[in-house]
């Protein structure tokens, strides 16, 4: 029983995941007003380092988006 | 494992122990250069759910539930539980789901998680509860998601490679490096158990601290 019980509740849970993936990216676009991220080629893709300097500056977090590494950030500081 | 309060126990004492793993994840470092290859993605959408580094043993997060097995729960149960809740987490991680009212700082919401994902300032090392946020309000780390302030998400330096590999070892590899740069033990110890981003003081050309 348990042989096919687990694979089972497994397969649903993959199938549901994987549908609720696809679902929220058809909605993206009309919701967000920009292509999903794997439109553009991956995740970490989806802001240009020039737009993600714009939104950093906007929040404060300029010197850090506009370097690869971290700088400048002390240990006091939260830093991930 | 009998009885319904028994799960109902493990449940409970299961999210208090992964909401601690989750909080030493982010505040200390050697755990921190798995824990942020989760963190690494720009966008916040449910594929990043699974963006999971591969090397949690390595960095010790099975030390975490160990109490639960020392105190008696069979440890399959453990791990069972463990699943369910990284299996609840999957819905958390989208932009497309509103708050959702009174549940709000008593579950672990999309919009609680999204400020847990969140760059901004105010934002970071917060909501770190698996299925319920009452720990992070215990503990002092709950914050609501402000709908006036646009989640920046990812890094603070943000991750822009597309190599799998550099993705899930690079920040062991900036670990290692730091770690070499180091002049002494006790700087190469603070590295690894000091919150990300921390960096011994500097020394001048003579030698002086």
């Amino acid at each position: 029983m348990e042989l096919f019980l687990y694979p089972t509740i497994g397969g649903v849970i993959y199938v549901g995941f994987l549908a609720a993936i696809l679902l929220e990216a058809s909605l993206y676009k009309s919701r967000r007003g920009k292509p999903y991220p794997w439109a553009e080629g991956g995740i970490s893709r989806s802001l240009s380092p020039s737009a993600t300097a714009l939104r950093a500056s906007s929040i404060g977090l300029l010197s850090s988006a506009s370097s690869p590494e971290p700088s400048g950030i002390g240990a006091s500081t939260p830093c991930r | 494992m009998n009885k319904w309060w028994a799960w109902a126990l493990l449940a409970l004492s299961q999210d208090f122990f992964f909401y601690w793993y989750h909080r030493a994840a982010h505040r200390i470092e050697y755990m921190w250069a798995s824990h942020r290859v989760h963190h690494s993605p720009n966008e916040l959408v449910l594929a990043s759910a699974y963006r999971l580094p591969c090397t949690l043993i390595l960095s010790l997060n099975w030390v975490f539930y160990m109490p639960l097995v020392w105190i008696g729960f069979p440890p399959l149960a453990v791990f069972g539980v463990l699943a369910l809740n990284l299996a609840y987490q999957f819905w958390l991680h989208t932009t497309l789901i509103p708050r959702l009212g009174p549940i709000e700082g008593i579950l672990n919401t999309p919009s609680a998680h999204r400020v847990h994902h969140g760059r901004n300032p105010e934002y970071l090392d917060k909501n770190f509860g698996g299925t319920l946020m009452i720990f992070d309000r215990i503990f002092g780390t709950y914050q609501p998601e402000d709908p006036k302030i646009e989640i920046s998400y990812g890094l603070v330096a943000q991750e822009y490679s597309l190599n799998p590999l550099w993705v899930a070892y690079g920040g062991f590899v900036k670990l290692i490096r730091d770690l070499c740069k180091a002049h002494n033990w006790r700087d190469r110890w603070d590295l690894l158990i000091k919150p990300p981003g921390w960096t011994p003081a500097p020394t001048s050309a003579l030698g002086n601290p």
